[in-house]
């Protein structure tokens, strides 16, 4: 598995779900990494501290830490390790456990990673870690923070998915399926429409693009706080000269719902946010969506390079992992899918 | 007073410490605020002259973080965490380079002198390897050393045999043995199942439909040494708690040194930042000597505001003595501002700070009062004038001590005919007392005492309104400020107050008509 992340630099893990194997995947890499020489810097994001999971009652895998990889987490999850760790750094990061502690393995053994929750955070703490010399960095996400993903934070993303999604594995593969065909949305090429869409996600407004007589963009800011419940209120300024809508948040479906419901003008604009972890749409809306002409674009895009599954549920069920598999990579085609229980 | 210490930058918490405790200096501390202006001049100068070893300082400075927690928990002897240790560790080593840089550069500032930490720094990094990251070295306790060297081993020695174990039974059996010791095998493979069930070395773990899983026992001796692997982890945290609480003990013994370099690294801030603010706004030394006098003073605050519009503060000169003076002048001629300005440029020389004019003479004075228009008191029923009332009784008691005393538009609340009155008799009672008194006010006659020193804003006097083409829109109050000379003159014997409130009506906006009323009425009254 590690083959995929060589031309990166830094990689998030996220998880479908709970016990999904993510930390399996996880210790997967880190042993790999071992074997192959390379050195791993390593964080999570948000709180993901509890060493049982509480919902499912299951033993949440430690991970084992390697001599010489670089740990970044807060001071009472450092304190606890059964790793012996070296104070490389103090940061400013607060969380509940304390400041995030960047640290060096000196003799290794199992630690717990929690990280600084904010994306500007996490970013600027893998930089930190880069800066110790580590070959990749790796960011664990936490359940269904997928904001993980988000390219503003790591180079690229594996996906962990498994049968805990639904004792039905062909529900279980289209939910899969439906996530990694949002995380590959495609951006937006043209230069002059990313400029545009760029200033108005950082001016955090909604902006209508349109083209007038002479085929040249015209360009109207909505004076909406947020997006979410203004789906009428942007149906109404779609006319039939609109090509984009800039969404400067989160899209969600109800706000898509309402705008095709009021407008028939959503066929021929396209819905531009800055990734695919903005988009809050489950996967029936999506379905329905997709066949009315919906269209969605993003501004940058999610490399996923890898799905990994895990053929077992905490709940007691289980996929035949060979069928499994080869299911979800019909699907998913050059992705590769990888049984990390196998 | 908010506004200025915000512009005072200072760079360390430490630093932020003292400035909040900052306190004015009274009318018996002259002495002490002498030396402390010169102290603020040198340095001042020293900046000016050194700037870039004087920025490395303050680039030096911003590193330092609190540790009050940390010094807390080992005067209490607390056994410290790592973490607490790094903390420590790193505070020693921005004080070294701080004395370095300082040592290299032949800087004396104001006397402060910074203690050498080095036995601390020493007790944290016993191998000497110089680096400012912080472990529990194996260096602390030959124990720690052995222990760890065992524990390395053995995990060495438990991952090969590990290893050895799984690729062997891999090749014998061609399965694959993942990591952790499991393999999955499909059950139609029944020849495989059955000779990984009869093997010795595999034990059943569970099925699936199709599949069944194995695990490799683990080997006695292996089993032995991840037992001792359990007993020397404990041993290593117990031994690395000895060593952590040792070095806490050390550290108590040297926290005096610390207390006090974290105090010079206070004042040291401060006086920096101080400086750097002084600089920044072109401020000059204050001058402790007779009356009050400002020449060519500025109001930072506004100024700021109007540099954002692209317009200009224009500097006023103003020269006090104790006793009573008037300042009137037209409308919007800045005569609150004049107050203002006062009082801040006051204040400040006695929180030791500089100030924004060319030159700043003054006494000590033991209150400064500030009349405003306080919403609260309004809230609390009393009207614009009862609210005045109350402070000012409150600051007529007090003008027999030495004090700065500032009224903006004394009884403008109440009739004229009364308000008058009662602000001649206050003016004739502030006359002949210590304090310096400056009330601002658009009655006639009440600047006309010889003892009363009058001035007036020359405002708009030189501007002809017939001519003045103006522009009634967003403009007016640019083209206002524009005209508006700002200065203060010396007015000798009765002078009636400027009368511009019609032509600055006319200017704001209100109807021709009404104002032509209004001029009409006038011109009556007057015959």
């Amino acid at each position: 598995m590690l083959e995929y992340t060589n031309k990166y630099e830094t990689i998030s893990i996220v998880g479908m779900a709970k016990n999904a194997g993510k930390t399996v995947t996880l210790n997967a890499l880190l042993d790999e990494a071992y074997e192959n020489g390379k050195k791993i810097g390593l964080t999570s994001i948000g709180r993901d501290g509890e060493k049982q999971d509480i919902v499912t009652s299951t033993d949440k895998p430690m991970i084992y830490a390697y001599e010489g990889s670089i740990i970044a987490t807060p001071e009472t999850l450092f304190q606890k390790s059964e790793a012996r760790l070296e104070v490389l750094e103090m940061t400013d990061f607060h969380t509940s456990m304390g400041k995030i502690v960047i640290g060096r393995v000196i003799i290794p053994g199992y630690i717990q990673i929690a990280g600084p929750c904010s994306n500007h955070e996490i970013m600027l703490t893998t930089l930190k870690m880069k800066a110790y010399g580590v070959d990749l960095v790796i960011v664990d996400g936490a359940i269904d923070r997928k904001t993980t993903a988000s390219p503003s934070i790591t180079e690229a993303t594996i996906l962990s998915t498994g049968a805990v999604l639904s004792r039905d594995m062909q529900k279980a593969i289209e939910k899969t399926v439906y996530q990694v065909t949002l995380f590959q949305l495609k951006a937006i090429e043209d230069l002059s429409i990313r400029a545009i869409a760029d200033e108005a996600i950082r001016e955090k407004e909604i902006v209508i693009i349109g083209v007038d007589a002479e085929n040249e963009h015209t360009v109207a800011s909505l004076n909406l706080k947020t997006a979410l419940n203004a789906g009428q209120k942007i149906a109404v300024a779609l006319n039939e000269d609109t090509r984009f809508v800039i969404i400067p948040g989160s899209l969600v479906s109800k706000t898509v719902l309402d705008i095709v419901k009021t407008s028939r003008h959503f066929k021929h604009t396209t819905f531009i946010v800055r990734d695919a972890t903005r988009i809050f749409i489950d996967y029936k809306d999506w379905i329905y969506f997709e066949k009315i002409g919906v269209s969605i674009r993003v501004i940058d895009e999610i490399k996923l390079i890898a799905v990994t599954i895990n053929p077992a549920s905490p709940e007691g069920y289980y996929f035949e992992p060979d069928v499994y598999q080869k299911q979800l990579q019909f699907y998913l085609k050059e992705l590769p899918v990888i049984n990390v229980m196998a | 007073m908010d506004y200025i210490f915000n512009k005072i930058k200072v760079q360390t918490p430490f630093g932020q410490k003292l400035k909040q405790n900052l306190k004015v200096f009274k009318a018996d501390d002259s002495s002490a605020l002498t030396l402390l202006f010169e102290q603020l001049e040198l340095l001042k100068n020293q900046i000016e002259s050194f700037p870039v070893t004087y920025k490395k300082i303050r680039e030096i400075l911003s590193h330092f973080k609190t540790i009050e927690l940390t010094l807390e928990r080992i005067y209490g002897l607390e056994t410290l965490s790592v973490t607490e240790l790094f903390e420590v560790k790193y505070f020693v080593l921005h004080v070294k380079q701080l004395i370095e840089h300082i040592e290299d550069k032949n800087i004396d500032i104001n006397h402060i002198r910074l203690r050498s930490l080095k036995t601390i720094e020493n007790l944290l990094d016993p191998e000497e390897i110089g680096i400012s990251s912080f472990y529990i070295y194996d260096g602390y306790s030959d124990q720690l050393r052995l222990i760890r060297e065992r524990i390395r081993t053995l995990e060495s020695l438990i991952q090969t045999e590990k290893k050895e174990k799984r690729i062997s039974l891999s090749e014998l059996f061609n399965i694959k043995i993942r990591p952790n010791d499991e393999v999955m095998v499909k059950k139609h493979d029944e020849g495989l199942i059955k000779n990984l069930e009869d093997h010795v070395e595999f034990v059943y773990v569970s099925d699936t439909m199709m599949h069944r899983s194995f695990k490799l026992k683990t080997s006695e001796h292996v089993l032995a040494y991840q037992k001792e692997m359990d007993r020397l982890r404990s041993e290593e945290v117990d031994e690395e708690y000895e060593i952590r609480s040792m070095l806490t003990h050390k550290l108590n013994d040297h926290l005096e040194d610390i207390r006090y370099d974290i105090d010079q690294i206070a004042s040291l801030d401060l006086m920096m930042a101080k400086a750097y603010f002084a600089i920044a706004f072109k401020m000059t030394k204050p001058v402790i000597g007779q009356g009050l006098v400002i020449k060519e003073g500025v109001h930072l605050k506004v100024q700021e505001h109007l540099n954002g519009e692209n317009l200009e503060f224009m500097p006023i000169s103003i020269n006090l003595s104790k006793g009573m003076s008037c300042i009137t002048g037209a409308n919007m001629g800045g005569k609150t501002i004049c107050l203002r300005l006062i009082g801040q440029m006051q204040m400040m020389a006695q929180y030791g700070l500089f100030v924004p004019c060319q030159y700043f003479e003054f006494e000590l004075q033991s209150f400064i009062f500030l009349s405003s228009q306080d919403a609260q008191s309004i809230d609390k029923g009393l009207s614009t004038f009862g609210a005045e009332m109350v402070n000012v009784s409150d600051v007529l008691r007090k003008a027999d001590q030495r004090g700065l005393i500032l009224i903006d538009e004394l009884a403008r609340g109440t009739n004229p005919k009364e308000g008058y009155a009662i602000s001649k008799a206050i003016i004739n009672y502030l006359k002949k007392k210590p304090s310096i008194s400056v009330i601002t006010t658009h009655f006639d006659g009440l600047a006309d005492e010889e003892d009363v020193l009058h001035l007036q804003v020359r405002g708009l006097s030189h501007v002809d309104f017939e001519d003045l083409k103006i522009n009634i829109d967003n403009n007016t109050l640019e083209v206002i400020h524009e005209l508006m000379d700002y200065r203060l003159k010396v007015i000798e014997g009765p002078e009636e107050v400027p009368k511009d409130a019609i032509a600055i009506s006319k200017m704001m906006g209100v109807d021709e008509k009404i104002l032509a009323d209004a001029k009409r009425i006038l011109e009556n009254r007057e015959e």
